[in-house]
């Protein structure tokens, strides 16, 4: 008699281990990562063959689950892997660029604006110079261009934090990774291939190995047993994890970039951002940021000293020089991460030169109640409450501070340093600093005109302050001390008039033209209090031009940002496309699909059921034989 | 090929949710009426929209700059045109003064009409515009351009030239005049203003002592000057006017040119509203089916059978 129970209780434990895997697989059809197993159910290999103690047959001996097989294909899973990393690098640049974008460019609101509506203000002003209300327009206009300067600064500064901790919390995760992967390498060497264990184990690989690639470039060696070794970027990279363990990742920002350093305590050396995963986009975005940075700090500097620059040229509505319109720099307070008190504080500056480079620090103590201002360098300090004073700060103290509260205060400059130095509207520079008069008693009937220039030096020491050009005989004119009472008077310098020359003289050139009579005679002095002069004005106004002017290089590095954003718009649509395929494929390969687990279930149950009533057939003949008396 | 479960769902959600975010896209550009939201969506056409709108605001304030150009210059000629009604009338006086017959009562009167015109040049040049600042006192325009001295001479008292003001980027008109070099005309004795002429014939006629030839030689000079002054006002007005004319050119030229920019600029930024609405409805015909057609396969399952 064959061995009739052995092979139907064969058949039932393979074929429920069978159902069971499938049980397994409709239960995980919906784990991102699982990939299907099949229980490989083979004969059982016929004994026998003349060993003395086993018994020759004819029938096999059976069925087993001789393995769990795992659907999985190493170069879809790779390309699933490399397609997701190219997306995610894509979609992390496009929403930092989209921060960037959406706080550079505010319209109307935004610096271009700002800028136009600045010079705008200052043609106002040339229009009605002596106007006080037109000047002060002109002054809140200025206002408004270093507030947005310095708002563009802050907000590129909060981005570039904002990414930099993007990069610490990425690198941190890959950290994690690695390390997990190292431990799951080890117990992967101690799982026997062929099971659940070690295909669920292997699935644990795959999902974190995917992670990984999502984040940064990696390239990963599949050992026979399992285990993989991970290099950074690409076959030739820094080698990230190996049967060793895993390295340490750490980054770093280094002029304007993101760098990344391998085992961070020991090596110094820095390695670029591999060109896929969510690292290298938040590389390239800080790199974006960084250059749109810097961009606009080289035009709040330029726009501030060429400003400056004319502004210093022209007298303000009292006859005084005028200053800088600008500040490059200011004192800015930071409060420290750790406070936790809700201190109030106002920072002025009362005297500019006193005010110590290296920068101070504010300390409140909880105990004295005393605030402690001090030179970054303990080189001078001051302690009280309410105000304090020191080096040319004045501080105003309140509000609800904690001890231990601190406050860091250092001069910044560029875009975040940006203000406006003037506040009353009469010290607007806005007209020439000479003026030039024609005399009432003029029998010709010339013109005059003067105009400013630093560079004319003709008339000898000692050098008056008011000029007088008088037309002298044969067609000559002379230059005269206005004061000189003398008959006649020193003659300072002389020459051939040409009508609509310019003549040098100091400080700035006159021009005679027209009709002028011997005798006649024309008085440049500095520019008297309340004089309805433009001139300076409309030097400021020039400041614009240039191809591009100030308000154009704004757009244009607007547009820079722009066409950045949209080609990484275009790549994230077309990485999204390819990553669907990727996945796609690799699904195709190893995913659940509940319609062929049904089947098979159905198929198995079958089996299972058959065996079982070879179980049942094999009782009954056993019992005919039993039944035989 | 085989069609994982998990991965079919997850495929079509995202199918469905690109589909999603190009309604969000259409509707807001609906809403606002422009294709160019943010200028990642064209940075080229938003660069150009930029450059548009920044021209558009440069010439209206070209266009601000010359209305404030036409109000000094209407204030102006209107003072000028009223300093002409006078010296029309001064040169009536001259002509009945110059009459040898005159008494020394009809002289009186003829004083006493000349002396108001007197003071009604002298108002005149020193009229103010809307803010308060004389017209004609060139660039010191607080200052009083014209005064009566200790001796009742009238004098010149301002400074420099009137502001000019740009209208374009590098043409520049001027608001005003130098009160002086206004009403300065060539005279028999040298250059004088029209105001000391004018105060230089009151006084021959209120001076009995004078010998008739002296007071001929005056009149005849009263004559010229008059005549003189009268042509000075007139050659004034027509540099006002001149002036106008090139603003009102100017602004006209101005607003035609802002007509082509902002037209141009709509044509850039602005959304063509038909195409967007069939574009609306094609994509939430495609949504609507995908979801049906979602719906309709995932109730596909042979599990349903068992």
């Amino acid at each position: 008699m064959s061995d009739l129970l052995g092979l139907g209780a064969s058949g039932v434990r393979a074929y429920q281990t069978a159902l069971d895997i499938v049980g397994e697989n409709i239960a995980n059809a919906n784990v991102p990562g699982y990939a299907r197993r099949t229980a490989v159910v083979a004969e059982n290999p016929s004994a026998g063959g003349g060993f003395p103690l086993t018994r020759q047959t004819a029938a096999g001996s059976g069925v087993n689950v001789s393995g769990v097989a795992r659907a999985y294909d190493a170069f879809l899973t790779e390309d699933a892997r490399t397609a997701s990393g190219d997306y995610s690098r894509a979609q992390t640049r496009q929403y930092w660029l989209s921060e960037i974008e959406s706080f550079l460019n505010t319209g109307s609101q935004g610096l271009s604006g700002r800028l136009t509506a600045f010079y705008n203000a200052a043609q106002d002003v040339a229009s009605d110079p002596t106007s006080l209300s037109a000047r002060d327009a002109f002054l809140s206009a200025a206002g408004e261009v270093a507030a947005q300067f310095r708002s563009l600064a802050q907000s590129f500064d909060a981005t570039r934090t904002g990414i930099k901790q993007d990069v610490d919390q990425t690198v941190d995760r890959i950290n994690d990774l690695t390390s997990a992967l190292s431990t799951l390498n080890g117990t992967i060497r101690r799982t026997a291939g062929g099971t659940s264990a070690s295909a669920s184990l292997a699935d644990e690989r795959d999902r974190l190995l995917n992670e990984l690639g999502s984040l940064t470039k990696i390239d990963v060696t599949t050992r026979g047993d399992g285990t993989v070794d991970v290099r950074l970027d690409n076959s030739n990279g820094p080698m990230l994890l190996d049967q060793m363990g895993a390295k340490l990742l750490g980054a770093t920002e280094a002029n304007g970039k993101i760098r990344l350093t391998l085992d961070p305590f020991g090596n110094s050396g820095t390695i670029p951002v591999p060109g896929s995963g969510v690292l290298a986009g938040l590389s390239d975005a800080y790199t974006q940021n960084s250059n749109s940075t810097a961009a606009i700090d080289t035009l709040a500097q330029q726009f501030i000293t060429s400003v400056n620059d004319a502004h210093r040229q022209g007298v303000d509505l009292n006859g005084i020089a005028g200053g800088d319109l600008f500040a490059a720099s200011s004192l800015v307070a930071t409060p420290s991460r750790t406070n936790t008190g809700q201190a109030t504080l106002d920072l002025q500056v009362t005297d500019e030169s006193l005010v110590f480079a290296g920068g101070y620090e504010l300390w409140y103590d909880g105990g004295t109640s005393q605030w402690t201002l001090s030179r970054a360098d303990g080189s001078a300090s001051i302690t009280g409450s309410g105000t304090l004073d020191l080096d040319g700060i004045h501080l105003e103290l309140g509000g609800a501070p904690k001890g231990g509260d601190w406050f860091q205060i250092e001069g910044v400059s560029g875009a975040a340093g940006m203000r406006v130095l003037i506040e009353d509207g009469a010290d607007l520079a806005a007209a020439a600093p000479w003026a030039a008069d024609i005399s009432a008693a003029n029998q010709g009937t010339g013109a005059v005109a003067v105009r400013s220039n630093p560079a004319a030096a003709t008339i000898p020491a000692p050098v008056p302050t008011s000029f007088t050009v008088r037309m002298g005989a044969g067609s000559t004119y002379e230059i005269i001390d206005t004061a000189d009472t003398g008959i006649p008077p020193t003659v300072l310098a002389s020459g051939a008039y040409v009508p609509g020359a310019w003549i040098p003289v100091n400080g700035f050139d006159v021009q005679l033209s027209g009709t002028i009579a011997e005798g006649d005679s024309f008085v440049v002095a500095p520019t008297a209090a309340g004089m309805a002069d433009n001139a300076n004005m409309l030097r400021m106004v020039d400041t614009r031009l240039g191809n591009p002017g100030f308000e154009g290089r704004f757009a244009r590095e607007v547009t820079r940002v722009a066409t950045n954003l949209n080609d990484t718009k275009a790549l994230a649509s077309a990485t999204l496309a390819v990553r669907d395929k990727a996945l796609e494929a690799r699904d195709a390969a190893s995913a659940v699909n509940l319609d062929e687990e049904a089947a098979d279930l159905i198929r198995f149950q079958q089996a299972y059921q058959a065996s079982a009533k070879i179980i049942a057939a094999a009782r009954e003949i056993f019992q005919t034989i039993i039944d035989i008396r | 090929m085989r069609v994982g479960t998990f991965q079919s769902f997850q495929s079509q959600m995202s199918r469905m949710g690109s589909l999603q975010s190009t309604l969000a896209q259409l509707e807001a550009q609906i809403a606002s009426g422009k294709r160019i939201l943010d200028p990642s969506d064209d940075p080229l056409g938003s660069s150009r929209v930029a450059d548009l709108q920044r021209s558009i605001d440069n010439n209206q304030q070209f266009i601000r700059n010359m209305d404030a150009i036409t109000t000094q210059l209407s204030f102006a000629d209107s003072a000028v045109d009223a300093m002409s009604n006078q010296m029309v009338r001064a040169k009536e006086l001259a002509v009945q003064a110059a009459n040898g017959t005159l008494t020394d009562a009809d002289r009186k009167v003829i004083s006493t009409e000349l002396g108001q015109i007197i003071d009604q040049m002298l108002s005149l040049s020193n009229s103010r515009d809307a803010a308060g600042n004389y017209l004609f006192s060139g660039a010191s325009v607080g200052t009083t351009p014209f005064a009566r001295d200790a001796t009742g001479a009238i004098v010149w008292q301002g400074s420099g030239e009137a502001p000019k003001v740009p209208i374009s980027a590098d043409v520049a008109v001027s608001t005003g005049a130098n009160g002086l070099s206004m009403l300065s005309i060539e005279t028999s004795g040298g250059r004088q203003t029209i105001l000391a002429s004018l105060t230089e014939f009151k006084a021959l006629l209120d001076d009995p002592s004078v010998d008739a030839a002296t007071f001929t030689a005056g009149m005849e000079k009263a004559l010229s000057d008059t005549t003189a002054g009268i042509d000075r006002l007139a050659d004034q007005r027509a540099t006002f006017g001149s002036r106008m004319a090139q603003v009102d050119t100017e602004t006209g030229r101005l607003k035609a040119l802002e007509t082509t920019m902002t037209t141009a600029k709509s044509n850039l930024e602005s959304l063509d509203v038909a195409a967007a609405i069939v574009q609306l409805k094609s994509a939430m015909t495609l949504l609507d089916a995908s979801q049906q057609s979602f719906a309709q396969i995932k109730k596909l399952s042979l599990f349903s059978y068992l």
